[in-house]
């Protein structure tokens, strides 16, 4: 397979780059539960291999599995160049095919970081991790959400996921519209990984139950409106354990049941940025109406501002 | 009421105390055989053959999963309407569906169990040939509701409300189960729930003690969207027909069944009836087109409104890999193919279908000879929509262009007449691997094989009589 990762330099992503660092933040608070540092980190590294430099830099990970759907040898050749690390192990193939024999013995942290839609390849994906991850697991998966034309929306998502998946209250061209297909696509995904858990538990011990918590849930739209939602598989009785960790304490974290997190980049020049920064209030709405900046983006530079990417991104190498 | 809960437990046989308030129901065993000949003759001893009750319960739960399980006690509510509304429009008749980590509760208000049908049959387990069954009904092994409630857990409790009378009904399964003999559940009759009109009246059915992988199933997420998955599918007739499923406050909604009707697209329809009497089955039988949707392609089988197989994409129906003599293996090629089979009979045990009613009984007479016809009105509508994809690939897309003018309309509003699919014939480049054969016959006889054959071009009847000639002959 050829490589498509020459479409978006991922600079032109910055709700993407905004996302992946409020990501950390939530992640981060794991550390009480489990040092981090012993994760192994399994991503889609592609070209730029991003989250590997920043779970790396943030997270002290030093074991990292890439899967790399371009085999092709030149392409294969450029992606060996990229490689940030060392330690960053290259697997080369369809994630689908690769990800079963990557060594799922330690703690992981896995982003299933799609381009594409939620459908087989997904639920293949999300099989493997559930079936064969040691726990604790954090399992992040990302997909393509957008609702594309009003015409025939319905039929399109019914065949990528199957109609036996079509989640109640999604049974409309309308109700998938704007962010409608995100919100079907974040249940598809969460029953998939229900009914694998399930499964893997009717063939686990009592003391190897294992439960599903959900930490994110993140809505993007650089230009496809995008979805990322995840959470810890951990051991039933390290319930508590995971309570005493407050991830939710991250305004980013988003539990099961709660409105999704919609990650909102403002366009806004450096000059407004310096200026915003310095005169950011602690509490109460932001009021910029002076440098003609109005209510609501001032609002949205607030909850982002210190994940903006900097003109110089600070995660470059 | 004398008689608490806690005081009927170990009571070996029904108290009677309150005859009137407190029923028992008796339960119906296979018991009789093994003591009748032991009395005559002196050396002959008693064998016990009565099953223990949880071999019994073990059987009755293994051969089915907790979701269709579930799906009979909707088919429960769905006879319940039919009864309550003979002219088939279930406006305001409702089924909730509410599972937790340690409750299930199923509510409707389709009529209620009259109190002599729930001490008679209703918790009998198997039907009672004496018990003088219902017409056209789903139910018909008499084990659903009972199988149900021991699939979900250990105690359950059924109140019911009819305009006549109403009762509740308690019982504790693993009370029950420590009772080796005694195979009756103990009724009573509460005169004051009786219901004041027909909308009041209605079923509700609670399962507490959860057994453990139901406990499990329930507190995920992922059953909700199983459940209402199937409800769409299987309940889709008494959906359409306006009835209301929700599961946790979800409502469900029907999937389309849909069929073009408008000519040159006409679908094949057929009506027979097989067998006689108040076993007679009633056949109906469409095949034709309708959009393009690989997930809904295919055959769906109805046995008295329930649908119990389909949308079939395998051997099962007409997709046998024959492609020689027209039938193919499905493929995305025919998306648009729709197939509908309904099956109706006053008396249920005439109809094709297994105790789960997840499927078809394929040893069946009246199945395998339906599935023959089946597959033979599907041929036109394959071959069409292979010949379809030829044209389409020639860079043709004026049956296409046709097709997506051509409305579907749902299955419910097909009239009942008689029609055959006969599509306009289209002009076609050779497939790869074909060679053309060409020769020429007397006019009359070929407007004779026209008329036997049912088709209008020369070229049809050259493809028929070679296709019926290698049906005949062929491997
Ligand atoms: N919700 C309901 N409303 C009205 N009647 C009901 C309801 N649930 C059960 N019944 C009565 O209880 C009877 C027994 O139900 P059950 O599901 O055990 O057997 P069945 O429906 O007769 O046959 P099958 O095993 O094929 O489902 C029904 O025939 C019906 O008379
Ligand atoms: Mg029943």
């Amino acid at each position: 397979m050829p490589a498509n990762w020459e479409d978006v330099h991922y600079l032109q992503r910055p709700a993407k780059n905004i996302e992946r660092k409020m990501l950390v933040d939530v992640l981060s608070r794991l550390e009480r539960y489990r040092h981090l540092g012993e994760f192994h980190y399994i991503g889609f590294g592609s070209l730029y291999f991003v989250d590997f430099v920043t779970l790396h830099r943030r997270l002290g990970i030093t074991r990292m599995t890439s899967i790399e759907e371009a085999d092709d040898p030149v392409d294969a050749a450029r992606v060996r160049f990229n490689k940030p690390f060392r330690f960053v192990d290259l697997r080369f193939g369809h994630s689908n095919a690769t990800l079963g024999a990557v060594n799922w013995r330690r703690p992981s942290i896995v982003w299933l970081d799609y381009t594409r839609r939620v459908g087989d390849e997904a639920f293949a994906d999300i099989e493997t991790v559930v079936a064969r991850a040691a726990r604790p697991c954090v399992l992040l998966v990302t997909v393509n959400a957008d609702p594309g034309p009003a015409d025939g929306r319905l039929d399109r998502f019914r065949e990528a996921v199957g109609d036996d998946r079509v989640p109640p209250g999604f049974e409309s061209d309308a109700s998938l519209a704007r962010w409608g297909t995100a919100a079907a696509a974040h249940r598809v995904l969460t029953d998939e990984i229900d009914r694998r858990l399930s499964i893997a538990n009717q063939l686990a011990g009592a003391a190897q139950r294992t439960s599903y918590r959900q930490i994110v849930h993140f809505r993007y739209q650089d230009k496809p409106r995008m979805l990322t939602t995840g959470g810890v598989l951990h051991l039933s009785s390290d319930t508590r354990m995971i309570e005493d960790c407050r991830i939710f304490d991250s305004p980013f974290a988003v539990p099961d049941g709660e409105p999704a997190f919609e990650i909102r980049v403002p366009n806004v020049t450096t000059r407004e940025i310096q200026h915003m920064s310095q005169r950011m209030p602690k509490r109460g709405a932001p009021r910029f109406d002076r440098i003609g900046i109005r209510a609501d983006v001032a609002e949205q530079f607030r909850q982002s501002s210190r994940y903006f990417p900097a003109f110089v991104d600070a995660d470059l190498m | 009421m004398p008689t608490s809960k806690k005081g009927t437990k170990r009571v070996p046989a029904v108290p009677r105390t309150d005859p009137k308030s407190l029923v028992a129901v008796k339960r119906a065993l296979p018991a009789k055989s093994a003591r009748q000949g032991a009395a005559e003759t002196g050396d002959l001893t008693a064998v016990s053959g009565t099953p223990t009750k949880e071999f019994f319960v073990s059987m009755l739960v293994r051969d089915i999963e907790l979701l269709p399980a579930v799906v009979d006690l909707v088919d429960n509510s769905v006879d319940g309407a039919r009864r309550l509304r003979p002219d088939g429009d279930y406006s305001g008749l409702e089924v909730h569906i509410q599972a937790h980590r340690d409750h299930f509760v199923i509510t409707d208000n389709c009529g209620g169990i009259p109190v002599d049908t729930a001490v008679k049959y209703a918790f009998r387990f198997g039907r009672d040939k004496k018990a003088g069954s219902e017409k056209h009904t789903i139910g018909q092994f008499g084990v659903g509701m009972k199988r149900a409630v021991f699939k979900l857990g250990r105690k359950f409790t059924v109140r019911s409300s009819t305009t006549k009378d109403a009762f509740i009904l308690v019982v504790d399964v693993d009370d029950w189960l420590s009772r080796p003999d005694d195979w009756d559940f103990l009724l009573r009759r509460t005169p004051d729930e009786i219901a004041a009109s027909a909308a009041e009246t209605g079923t509700t059915l609670r399962v507490e003690r959860l057994l453990d992988e139901v406990s499990d199933t329930f507190s995920g997420k992922a059953w909700r969207t199983d459940l209402a998955a199937d409800l769409r599918l299987k309940h889709s007739d008494a959906l359409n027909r306006n009835m209301r499923i929700s599961v946790n406050d979800e409502p469900v909604r029907p999937i389309p069944l849909e069929i073009i009707t408008s000519p040159p697209f006409r679908p094949t329809v057929q009506r027979l009836v097989r067998g006689k009497g108040t076993r007679a089955v009633t056949l109906r039988l469409v095949a034709g087109l309708a959009r393009s949707q690989p997930e809904f392609g295919g055959w769906y089988v109805f046995c008295n409104g329930r649908l119990v197989l389909g949308p079939d994409k395998d051997e099962t129906t007409v997709w046998i890999g024959k492609t020689n003599r027209g039938l193919p293996r499905y493929h995305d090629e025919y998306a648009r193919f729709r197939g509908y089979a309904f099956f109706d009979s006053d008396d249920a045990s005439a109809l094709p279908w297994t105790t789960t009613k997840v499927g078809i009984d394929g040893d069946s007479a009246l199945w395998v000879a339906t599935r023959e016809r089946m597959r033979d009105i599907s041929k036109p509508v394959i071959r069409f929509l292979r010949e379809l994809d030829r044209q389409r690939d020639a860079g043709d897309d004026s049956t296409d262009r046709l097709l997506e003018a051509a409305r579907p309309r749902p299955i419910q509003a097909l009239a009942a007449t008689r029609s055959e699919f006969k599509p306009p014939p289209m002009k076609l480049p050779r497939e790869e691997g074909e060679v053309g054969i060409a020769y020429s016959r007397p006019r009359e006889q070929v407007d004779e094989a026209k008329s036997l054959l049912g088709v209008t071009t020369n070229r049809d009847v050259g493809v028929k009589t070679f296709e019926y000639f290698l049906d005949a002959e062929g491997e």
